[in-house]
Formats: C-alpha cells, structure tokens, sequence
C-alpha cells in the first residue's frame, strides 16, 4: 500500500484506541471520585491521577487552576484545544479515514464518519450525562472495531494492528507509571476496600482487567501479579509484553522483511522486558517503565521513518507526527501532540 | 464545468418571450408512460412524507460524507450539494437517441485529438480553418506527437445536453478535461434504492452501479504498450480539495490507489509509487489535476501538486494520462462549432444530436447580429467555463450589457453567442411544494478499446423558480436519472 496511506491507518488506530482508553479512564476517576467521601479525598485524587496519565498536570493548572471534577472530565472529555481529547482524537480517526478512505469499506468509513457527526454534537450539556457520554464513546469506539474487522486482510489490518499496539505500549506504560510504585508502597491493597485496594482497582479498571486479574491470580491487589498481568503476561490483551509481539507479527507483513529497524527494536525492549521482570514490581518500577515509555516512542518514530515516510527530502513530506504523550508522566508534552495531528489531513 | 444552461433556440430570429419550457412528466393531462408510477405516488403522498424522506436523503449522504469541504476556517465546512428526491425519469428509447449521440460525439472528438496531434488530416482537408486550431491558446505543445493507446485522448468525457422538446436534444458543451460529479449519479442512486425500493421493484430502472468496473477497464484498456497486467492509480489534489470524496470514492469502487503528487516520482522512463513494500510501476494515471499542475518541469513551475518529469514520460509512452495533455483545445467553445462536422469528416455520419445555434462573434454579420440583440442572448468567452465571465443577456442590466459590449468590441474572436433556451423541466420537490424547475444532464462517456455509456446520468436541477442556472453555488441540486426499459 501508499507509504502515505499507511501512515493515515497506523495514526487512525492510535487515536482510536487512544479515544477508548481515555474515556476509559475519566470513567475510572468518576468512580474513584464517588468514593471521595469514603476515603476523604477532597483533592479529587482519582481525576489528578487521570490527569496525569495522558496530560500536563502542570498546563493544566496553570490553564483550569484547581482539579475540578466536572471541568477535568471535560477537559479529557470534550475540549477541542486538548488534541487527546476523546472529541479531538474521534476528530482526528475521521479525518485520517477520509484521507485514506478508498482502503476502507463503506462500513467502516460510515461508522468512523458517524461518529464524528455525533461528537460534534457534543456540547457542554452533555456534561449532566456523564455516564451516558462516557457509554456513549466507548460504544462508538467499539463499532468503528468491529467494522475493521471486515477490512481486506492484506495490509490494512497489520498497519491498524501495528498502531493499536503501539498505542497500547504506551498507555499502559502511562497507567502503571502513575499507579504502580503507588501500589508498590501501598501495604493494604490485597484488602478489600481498603485505599491501597481502591489504588489497584482503579489502575485494573483502567485497562478492563478485573475479571482476568481474578481469574489469573485469584485474589486483589497484588503489586508483583499486577505487573505480571500487565508488562509481562503474554496474552493479556493490554501487556506491554503482548502488544509488542502484535508489532512484531503486523510489521512484516507491510514492511516486507522481519529485520527492520523497528522490529528489532521491539524485540530488544521485549527482551528488555523480560530480563527486568522481577524489577516492575520493585522500587525500580518508575525507571523501568520511564525507559519502556521511551524505548516505545524510538520505535514508533523508527516505523514512520523507514516504512511510512517519503524517501526523497525533495518531495514535501507531511511533518512527522511524534509521539502523542509526555515522556514521563509527570511533564506531558503538549507540543509533541500538536504535531501528532499532522498526519489527519489539514488542507 | 459549465454549470449555467443557456438554452438557445434553433432559430435565429429575435424572440422577446422566451417559449414555454418542455414538461417532461405531463403535457396537459397526459402522463409521460415511464412517470406513471412516479404520478401514482405523488397523488397519495404528503408533504410530511416528503420531507421526511428529504431529511433520510441529507441524513443518509451525510453519513457517507458526499460532502463538498469548504476549509473557510480550521474546523472545515462540509456541506451537501441539495438532492431532490424526486427522479428524473427517461424512457429507453428517449434514451437510445441521447446516449449514441454521445457516444458518437466523443468518438468524433478523440479521433480530431488524436489528429491534430499528429497527421492533421482535418486541418489539411480544409475542414476547420487550421488557425483556429494551431492558434488556439488551449492547442498544447507537449501533447504533439503523443500516440494515444487505441487513439483514445479523453477516456472520460462528460457531454452536457439539454432537452428543449419530446425528441430534441441539444448538445451544450463537452468536457474532455476532468469532468466531475459521476459520484453524485452513482450514489443519487443508491440513495433512491434505500428511500423508496418499491419503485425499483415497479419499474424496470437500467442499473448504472457498474459504472467504475467499466471505469476502470478502459483505463486498463489504455495502458502503455507492452504492458499486460497494468497498475491503474487516481491522482488527487488532496484531502483539501472540493472534489475529494469523488476521487476517494472512484479509487475505492475501482479498488486502486488514491495518489497524491508527492507519492509519484519518476525514475528510468516510468512512473513509480511510494509503497512500505518499496516503489510500484504505474502505468495509468487517472488524474484530476489541470494539465497547468500536473508537472511543475512542463508546465507551471510552480506546482506543489504535480510529479516532476511526468510529461516527458507521457510522451515517450512509459505512462498513460488519462485524460491526455492538451484535451483542453477540443471541448472549447470555438472548437464546439466544428463538432458536427467532425462527425462527418471522421466517421462519415451524420450527428445525432445537435449543437445549439451559435454565432461566431469573429463573425462581422453574427456580430452585427448579436449586438443588436444582446437583451436575447447568452455571450460566452470562448475559453471561459464554470460559467464564469459570461453575459445573459434576458437577466442583465442595460449597464451590464454595455460593458460587456465594449468587451466584445475589443476582441470579438474571444466570443460566441446563443439564444436562450427553454430548458426542460421536471416535478421537483421544493419550498412550495412538488413544482416543475428546469434541468440539464451530464452522461459519462467511457472510452478503451470501444465505447461505454451507462444508462444513467447527473441531472442538475435549477431549485429557484424560473432559473436556468444549476450551478450548486447558485441554488442548483441534483436528482436521481432514471433510465426505463420501455417494453
């Protein structure tokens, strides 16, 4: 296929699922901060920590000032200036589905069009129905799957493959490194109720994992089977682990060889992975995972440069979309992400 | 394109009044047969129901993003193009004189393309005076000596026709270029399927829905010589053109890439894409860029949208434009007088449709003519389209018609003029209710190795009261064409 047309599906899938991740994760702070009488939270912790995973805490202060519920929820939520906003990234699958749209079936282009219809509806009164919005976004994320479920299985897949897991990489890379060092240092998360417990649930919710966590390892609220479940387990649908090898499956089918630049660097930071295991669930979890963030973001750039770019510099080349989120998560950078946007076809 | 209809009279002669416009579904109380089961339904129908069915119809494009973009500000503007939801409908054999008509016309124009780029037999046979020919500014340089697979030059061609009677037909303009808007016909269509199956289930409508697999088979057809399985490619402007969902769309119907400039270079005498799997031979070149775009070492340097080099391998045969350079000099207005006789140099037929009577304002006594009745007619610039910088006479200001006068006197070959035709009209669901408006049609003719002609066409609709104009940015829409099989 077009490098170009490549480049429009490997970003459509990023902000796909990057669309679900976040509404997935304004959901788990909403639940988190129903709790907020139980714990005494009248900081509204759970939407700091949202905040954190995919934001600038700090821009956002400095813009918003105190972390209010209701004005974080549609910051992640609606706000078109925030180009992670679940709004701006349905925005943007539109846009880079219509710009690669004759690769796509009617189906799936509808349901990425439709989506975006309906998000522009969107205003602030949507904000009464938080829950309903929430329902809403996730269910439409889901339909735009589905219909890629029917698309021609040449090379359309592996590169939405290939941008999913990337994506994934990086948001749970984000989601432990807010949660777990916290966990790590939590004494009573394997009680029921407790804070250490809610700490662990709302990391778990963040990547749908409650039911598989139990059913793996029985029990709550362990710190070293939350790492295993979610760095190492190797189909566990949201590991760094997993989702590194889906890279290392999508890349040859549209890279045409299995030693690029990219795919080596996947299986390095897989073995990388898998010589620290022991060392996500120590005190070293932060550094590791800030490294993995790090290790994920080179690939990303290494899979635009050799497979999706234009080789000649004379040729005017669409700037190159970096990495959409913060090298840590406490210092998020906005700019990286306007420049993501790039790629979604403005005139 | 040329979007205002300027209906002429056969005649001549000066008419003040212009004649009552020719109703396509009813003479008096007489039903036209193909409308029947069209006036069954509106006897019944509601308003309510209409516009119920109108909103399914915006609702319905809107989800497949048939939307022309406006980038007026960051966001973007999309906005529909009005769909009537009313068909045009056009019995078989009505239809039958139309469509070889066509087809003939475009045969006649691709063989004096492929002429006047090489052997000039017309030209050297007198037929059309050779400076209007070699002289017009549109006769392209880079296109001389171009050997055209199967002689063909303009493998799609739009003829706009106009109705003016039950069997008389006149031809408008023919579009060698880029004609646009067959996605509107396609997808007209498969909107009407989904707001009202039953009438398909009544009437014998000739599907059209095959059109890009004809599309693109003789693009095919057209490939370079020597070359046996070829790799066809829509070249676009880009995503921020007006036309980008046509160009998507025809890519995707026909299942090949929808390329930009900047993913096409040239490289050993061939043309290459930009693939992850490494550069891709392309040999056809569907591309709706202007030849002034597509390659800034030809033509305007300037061109960020064009590949560098491409002409020089057009013309050494390693790739197929379609359409070719130059088409431009044979769908102008000075060129259109010469069609008929075209058709009979080159085909030895007699045309089966006609030209709109036309004065040649280079012409002294068709000029003398004109300026007496400028409040009659519609002038043209002779390169001019899109309905730009042209004069209609009935609607103009005694002002407007002397400017224009002067302008005339200053170059009178730059012009042409026509009478004001009484275009035809059909039940049109609008503000008031369902009311006659007029309308034009648009078929698509296909050439490869023979001629193609789906049964189908755009209808363009004047939505305004007593307009002629059906120009989208002027109140224009379209409808569905239906083509019935007649027993």
């Amino acid at each position: 296929m077009l490098k170009r047309t490549a480049g429009n599906c490997f970003w459509l899938a990023r902000y796909l699922e990057r669309a679900e991740n976040t509404a997935r994760l304004v959901g788990v702070a909403q639940s988190g901060d129903l709790l907020g009488g139980l714990t005494n939270d009248v900081e509204h912790q759970s939407w700091h920590d949202a905040l954190r995973t995919v934001a600038d805490l700090d821009e956002y202060r400095a813009q918003f000032g105190t972390v209010a519920p209701r004005a974080a929820a549609s910051f992640l939520l609606l706000d078109r200036q925030n180009l992670s906003s679940v709004v701006s990234c349905l925005r943007a699958v539109r846009e880079n589905a219509r710009t690669a749209r004759n690769r796509f079936t009617n189906d799936f282009w509808e349901a990425c069009n439709s989506t975006w219809m309906e998000a522009q509806q969107h205003d602030s009164t949507a904000m009464d129905d938080l829950d309903g919005l929430l329902a809403w976004a996730l269910e439409h994320c889901q339909w735009i799957r589905g219909t890629a479920a029917d698309l021609f299985g040449d090379e359309v897949p592996e590169v939405l493959s290939a941008g999913l897991a990337i994506e994934r990489v990086d948001f749970t890379t984000r989601l432990l490194l807010v949660h777990l060092p916290e966990l790590i240092a939590a004494e009573d998360a394997t009680l029921p109720g407790s804070r250490g417990y809610l700490r662990w649930d709302a990391l778990i919710s963040a990547v749908s994992g409650q039911q598989m966590y139990r059913q793996l390892y029985r029990g709550v609220g362990s710190a070293t089977d939350t790492a295993h479940l979610l760095v190492l387990h190797p189909r566990s649908p949201r590991s760094l682990f997993a989702n590194l090898e889906r890279l290392e499956r999508s890349l040859p089918t549209f890279t045409g060889g299995a030693d690029t630049d990219a795919s080596m660097q996947s299986r390095d930071l897989r073995d990388f992975i898998s010589r620290h295991a022991q060392g996500f669930a120590s005190e070293h979890a932060s550094e590791l995972l800030t490294q993995v963030l790090a290790a994920n973001q080179r690939i990303s750039a290494a899979i635009w440069r050799d497979h999706f770019n234009l080789p000649d510099p004379n040729v005017a080349e669409a700037p190159v979309p970096q990495a959409p989120v913060p090298d840590t998560p406490d210092s998020p950078s906005g700019s990286s992400q306007s420049q993501s946007q790039s790629q979604t076809a403005t005139p | 394109m040329e979007n205002v209809l300027t209906p002429p009279s056969p005649s001549a002669a000066p008419k003040i009044a212009r004649p009552p416009a020719f109703n396509e579904m009813r003479r008096g109380d007489i039903i036209h047969p193909a409308y029947a089961p069209l006036d069954a339904y509106l006897r019944t129908a509601t308003v309510a129901k209409l516009e119920s069915k109108q909103r399914d119809a915006n609702e319905l494009f809107r989800r497949r993003g048939i939307t022309f973009t406006v980038y007026d500000d960051d966001s973007g503007t999309e906005r529909l193009i009005p769909f009537d939801v009313l068909p045009r409908i056009i019995g078989g054999r009505e239809w039958a004189t139309v469509s070889k008509g066509c087809m003939q016309r475009v045969k006649a124009l691709n063989a004096f393309l492929d002429d006047i780029y090489n052997g000039q037999e017309i030209l050297k046979a007198g037929v059309i005076p050779t400076e209007e020919v070699l002289g017009n500014k549109l006769y392209c340089q880079q296109a001389v000596g171009i050997r055209a697979p199967h002689g063909v030059h303009s493998m799609i061609a739009g003829v706009d026709v106009v109705r003016v009677g039950p069997d008389q037909w006149y031809v408008l303009e023919d579009n060698l270029r880029t004609p646009s808007g067959v996605s509107y016909m396609l997808e007209n269509r498969a909107a009407m399927q989904r707001l009202f199956p039953d009438f398909f289930t009544r009437q014998a409508v000739l599907p059209i829905d095959h059109y890009p697999d004809l599309l693109v088979q003789c693009l095919r057809d057209c490939a370079p010589t020597g070359v046996d399985d070829p790799t066809v490619v829509v070249l676009t402007p880009g995503a921020g053109n007006s036309a980008y969902f046509e160009h998507t769309y025809l890519a995707q119907r026909m299942g090949v890439a929808l390329v930009e400039g900047q993913d096409l270079f040239v490289e050993r005498g061939r043309v290459w894409m930009h693939t992850t799997y490494g550069p891709q031979r392309v040999d056809v070149i569907y591309r709706r860029i202007d030849d002034d775009f597509i390659d800034p070492e030809s033509f305007r340097p300037d061109s960020a949208l064009g590949v560098p080099g491409l002409v020089a391998v057009a013309r050494a045969g390693g790739v197929t434009l379609a359409n070719a350079l130059g088409n431009g000099v044979a769908d102008d207005k000075a060129t259109y007088l010469h069609v008929p006789a075209m058709i009979k140099f080159y085909l030895g037929e007699e045309p089966i449709l006609a030209n709109v009577p036309t004065f040649k304002l280079s012409n002294a006594d068709d000029r003398a003519y004109v300026l007496e009745h400028l409040a009659e007619l519609v002038v043209k610039e002779v390169h001019g389209s899109g309905g730009y910088g042209m004069l209609i006479g009935p609607a103009a200001t005694a002002a407007e018609r002397e400017a224009y006068r002067l302008r005339i006197l200053d170059d009178p070959a730059d012009f042409i003029a026509q009478p004001t035709l009484a275009l035809s009209c059909c039940p049109t669901f609008v503000a008031q209710g369902i009311a006659p408006r007029h309308v034009d049609l648009r078929p698509y003719v296909l050439s490869g190795k023979s001629v193609h002609l789906v049964p189908g066409a755009l209808t363009r609709v004047a939505l305004k009261e007593g307009s002629l104009v059906v120009n989208s940015s002027q109140g224009g829409g379209t409808k569905d064409t239906w083509v019935v099989a007649e027993a």
